[in-house]
């Protein structure tokens, strides 16, 4: 074991984990209100990702501005996505099931058709290197981490502390007791899938530069973003929170220190997990919790 | 009239639950619903609040024709709700539900609104940092008034607020109700299966048998009539 | 003869022979590549709507077909089996893993059962990508010996394959119709739509469900086997649960309320579309979206309730009223029953 390459082995640890929370945290959004497993989710973060490279490579607009475009883009196709296709089916198991997958085959399609199926490389923003702790820590992933920070920080403030929040928890709770309130089950379903998408998009851009951007980059995103919110506990939000950096950490010890065989065990301790604690390391099913 | 039922009917796949039932309540009246388990008490309840469209009739709230409106409008138009089970938001603070309960409101008084439901409910006070799952039934079932009332309602529904309490807190809630109805200005439409409780509250109350209203009157009158002694207050 | 039994006595037998002829009507390699496509995929299909009938909703199914395949291999290729033996004891041990697999997680609510049955099917997939010494890795386990010939029929053209998963298929069929008839499909039925009530009327719901369950494995480990041999080379990406959720899809749209034909129909309709309108990849996601979007919202019971939907439109049409939502056979399914 090689112990000089820890600090960089903690810093891609970080680095993942972070972009698997903003990654999750917008699909247990959408989860614990609509209660639809959106399998589009990826396709968000995949549109988010070429928001990335129309907007900031192609465009010129400035990196933070492309962020902000991409949560505003994304977000309101998402907002379109759930009036049209996801409130008449929201209901139902099923349904929603094949609607989603449906909606994951054709905004793959549909971008691998408009965009080209072929990579795209997005030039950092942030080409520096800083030398501390006796290793080499990429700027870019650094301003990354710090972003996708005040980003979650930003989240955490809307749902704990704000009026919107609430009404966005109380419909995750109880939607009878809520419309009881007054809160329009339906509008929150809406806002729930701009806020979860716009995290998608947000996490597209942000990585969008560090890894290669072309259109079936959803269903990797999905599958990733689904194992964080099984560990953290589905509907959760510090869930997601612990599970994305949680399977960060693991992923980047495991594939420097033990190799592929991480995957599996990881697959194993998540199947034992779901069995004897069907809610997750934190939280219950289908709740928003502060 | 406050409010107003008029030949409501209600169905329930395709079963008749409520079958044309008529009532009303006056301003600052409170009026008891009686009736065993599946009666169609709550199902009434449900149809006045929209979460149940009725198939047929009309229903009135201060001259306005409510049985259309949505169930989250409901409460603008000043009814409020404390459902059966008491439906707190279970994984909020006690705080946070009584914020919840004034969603509706656009005033500055919230936060002075609540400061009055803690001076009413002191226990409230005390939980008020914890999971609203976490309390008693009694002390659940002053936060589901609580936060019902932060809505400032005209009329306020109560659906059986006495179900699965201690004897010793299921005593205090005439008390708070009365008070509600006294000090507030709050019509109230109780439904409750415990008789005895209910008649000793309402000034007027309706019986009802498998979705129909079989007696109705002034509680004097119906406390003396020998059917509801028999069949409601015996034992 | 009323219009049930015409279709019982006639329709059934046409359809027989349609399925018997079918390589000779389409006689070129690649359509029947196509048929043979078809059979396999309905075959796990139908071990999907088996599983969803006893209230469960699996999205691993490929794993079990996935451990059928390799295991079907290893058997032919490092022991030494024949085909034909190596065949019904790869569907045997995939029966035994899904028994055993079900009797731990079929105790799950829907929800947690769907995230398990994922979780299964990528360790599967896994340990074959993790472990190249064995089970060839990612780059795949080559040399798959074909069948041997059987009844004076060699394994050189695409026919023998397609009346062998043909056959596999209509045994298949066969099992599931007769569950389907006895007092088990009754008991089927009361627990996918009404679990509590059927507990507390003292259906052994776990039976049910495991024995259902085994018997979705053991064909999925039988239409493993024979994929492995037809095309002599397995990957584990043929295995991911992207595939078993595409499967599933051909299922729903077909029609889960018609236990048999609606997985084979939504099959073969999906295998086809694409071929028809000579789509290309990129096409056929986007067709693909499509078709499953439209048909949830306009044929919701699946294309084999298209003629009762029309029904419905034209009841409407007539009455002038708004649109119906139709039949809807998946209002019964909700998570957490």
């Amino acid at each position: 074991m090689d112990v000089s390459l820890i600090p960089q082995v903690i810093a891609n640890g970080l680095m993942m984990g972070m972009s698997y929370v903003l990654i999750a945290s917008g699909l247990t959004i959408v989860l614990g209100i609509t209660r639809i497993i959106n399998f589009a989710h990826g396709e968000f973060y995949m549109l988010g990702a070429f928001c990335a490279y129309y907007f900031f490579q192609m465009a010129g607009v400035p990196y933070l501005v492309t962020i902000l475009l991409a949560i505003l883009a994304v977000g309101v196709l998402g907002m379109g996505v759930e009036r049209v296709l996801f409130r008449p089916i929201r209901e139902f198991f099923l349904p929603s099931v094949v609607v989603a997958l449906g909606l994951a085959f054709f905004l793959a399609g549909t971008a691998a058709w408009l965009f080209g199926p072929e990579e795209k490389v997005v030039t950092s923003p942030f080409p520096g290197v800083l030398n501390a702790l006796g290793a080499t820590f990429s700027v870019e992933r650094l301003v990354v981490i710090l972003i996708a920070i005040v980003i979650m920080g930003g989240l955490w403030y809307l749902i704990t502390r704000t009026k919107l929040g609430r009404a966005l928890r109380g419909v995750a709770q109880d939607r009878e007791a809520a419309s009881l309130q007054g809160i329009s089950v339906n509008g929150m379903c809406n806002i729930s899938m701009g806020i979860g998408c716009g995290l998608a998009g947000a996490a597209g851009v942000l990585l969008g530069p560090i890894f290669i951007v072309h259109p079936y980059l959803g269903a990797l995103a999905i599958f990733k973003a689904l194992i964080v919110i099984i560990l953290g506990g589905i509907g959760s939000m510090p869930g997601a929170v612990l599970g994305g950096l949680l399977l960060g950490f693991i992923e980047s010890f495991g594939l420097t220190y033990l190799g592929g065989v991480t995957d599996v065990l990881l697959f194993a301790f998540i199947f034992v997990l779901i069995l004897f604690r069907p809610g997750g390391l934190m939280g219950r099913v289908w709740v928003i919790r502060h | 009239m406050l409010l107003e039922l008029k030949e409501i009917k209600v169905h329930y796949d395709g079963l008749e639950a409520v079958k044309g039932i008529s009532m009303n309540v006056a301003e600052g009246e409170i009026v008891a619903v009686l009736g065993a388990n599946g009666a169609g008490k709550s199902t009434i309840l449900r149809a006045i609040v929209g979460l149940k469209a009725p198939t047929s009739g009309e229903i009135w709230f201060k001259g306005e024709r409510i049985d259309r409106v949505a169930a989250q409008s409901i409460i603008r138009k000043g009814i409020a709700l404390v459902p059966e089970g008491r439906k707190l938001f279970p994984h909020m603070s006690v705080h946070e539900n009584l914020q919840i309960g004034a969603y509706a409101r656009k005033d500055k008084d919230i936060a002075k609104d609540i400061e009055e439901m803690y001076e009413h409910f002191p226990i409230l006070r005390e939980r008020r940092s914890l999971d609203a799952e976490s309390l008693s039934g009694g002390e659940q079932q002053m936060a589901a008034i609580a936060r019902a009332l932060m809505a400032k309602p005209d009329l306020l529904l109560l659906d059986e607020p006495t179900l699965g309490l201690s004897p010793l807190v299921r005593a205090e809630i005439p008390k708070i109700v009365r008070d509600i109805n006294q000090k507030r200005g709050v019509s109230i439409l109780l439904v409750e299966q415990n008789a005895r409780l209910a008649l000793r509250l309402a000034s007027r109350a309706y019986v009802l048998e498998t979705g129909t209203i079989s007696l109705e009157g002034d509680t004097e009158t119906l406390l003396s009539d020998e059917r509801i002694k028999r069949v409601y207050l015996a034992g | 003869m009323s219009r049930r039994e015409l279709a019982k006595w006639v329709g059934l037998p046409l359809l027989a022979l349609l399925f018997l002829a079918a390589p000779f009507i389409f006689n070129d390699p690649y359509y029947q590549h196509l048929l043979i496509l078809i059979c396999t995929w309905s075959i796990l299909a139908l071990g999907f709507l088996l599983i969803l009938s006893v209230g469960q909703f699996t999205i691993g199914h490929a794993g079990f077909m996935a451990i059928g395949a390799y295991a079907s291999a290893l058997l032919t290729t490092k022991v030494g089996v024949s085909f034909w033996f190596a065949l019904p004891l790869a569907a045997v041990i995939a029966a035994i893993f899904g028994a055993v697999m079900g009797w731990v997680m079929l105790r799950a609510r829907m929800g947690a059962f769907l995230l398990l049955t994922l979780c299964f099917a990528e360790v599967v997939r896994l340990t074959i990508v993790y472990w190249p010494s064995l089970l060839g890795g990612r780059a795949g386990f080559p040399n798959i010996p074909r069948p041997d010939a059987i009844f004076g029929m060699a394994f050189d053209s695409k026919f023998p394959y397609y009346y062998l998963i043909l056959f596999l298929l209509a045994v298949m069929v066969f099992v599931i119709y007769r569950m389907d008839r006895s007092k088990f499909g009754l008991t089927f039925k009361s627990i996918a739509q009404n679990p509590p009530l059927a507990q507390s009327v003292g259906v052994h719901l776990m039976r049910y469900k495991i024995l259902a369950f085994t018997v979705a494995c053991f064909f999925a480990g039988a239409a493993g086997s024979f994929y492995a041999h037809y095309l002599t080379f397995l990957s584990p990406e043929y295995f991911t649960v992207w595939k078993s959720l595409i499967v599933q899809m051909y299922a729903i749209i077909g029609g889960i309320g018609f236990m048999i034909a609606g997985p084979i129909a939504g099959a073969a309709f999906l295998v086809v579309l694409p071929e028809l309108l000579r789509a290309t990849e990129t096409f056929s996601f986007i067709l693909y979206g499509a078709v499953f979007i439209l048909v949830i919202f306009f044929i919701p019971g699946g294309l084999l309730s298209l003629p009762q939907q029309v029904g419905v439109w034209r009841q409407a049409l007539r009455r002038r009223a708004k649109i119906p939502g139709g039949i809807r056979p998946w209002q019964y399914l909700r998570p957490g029953s």
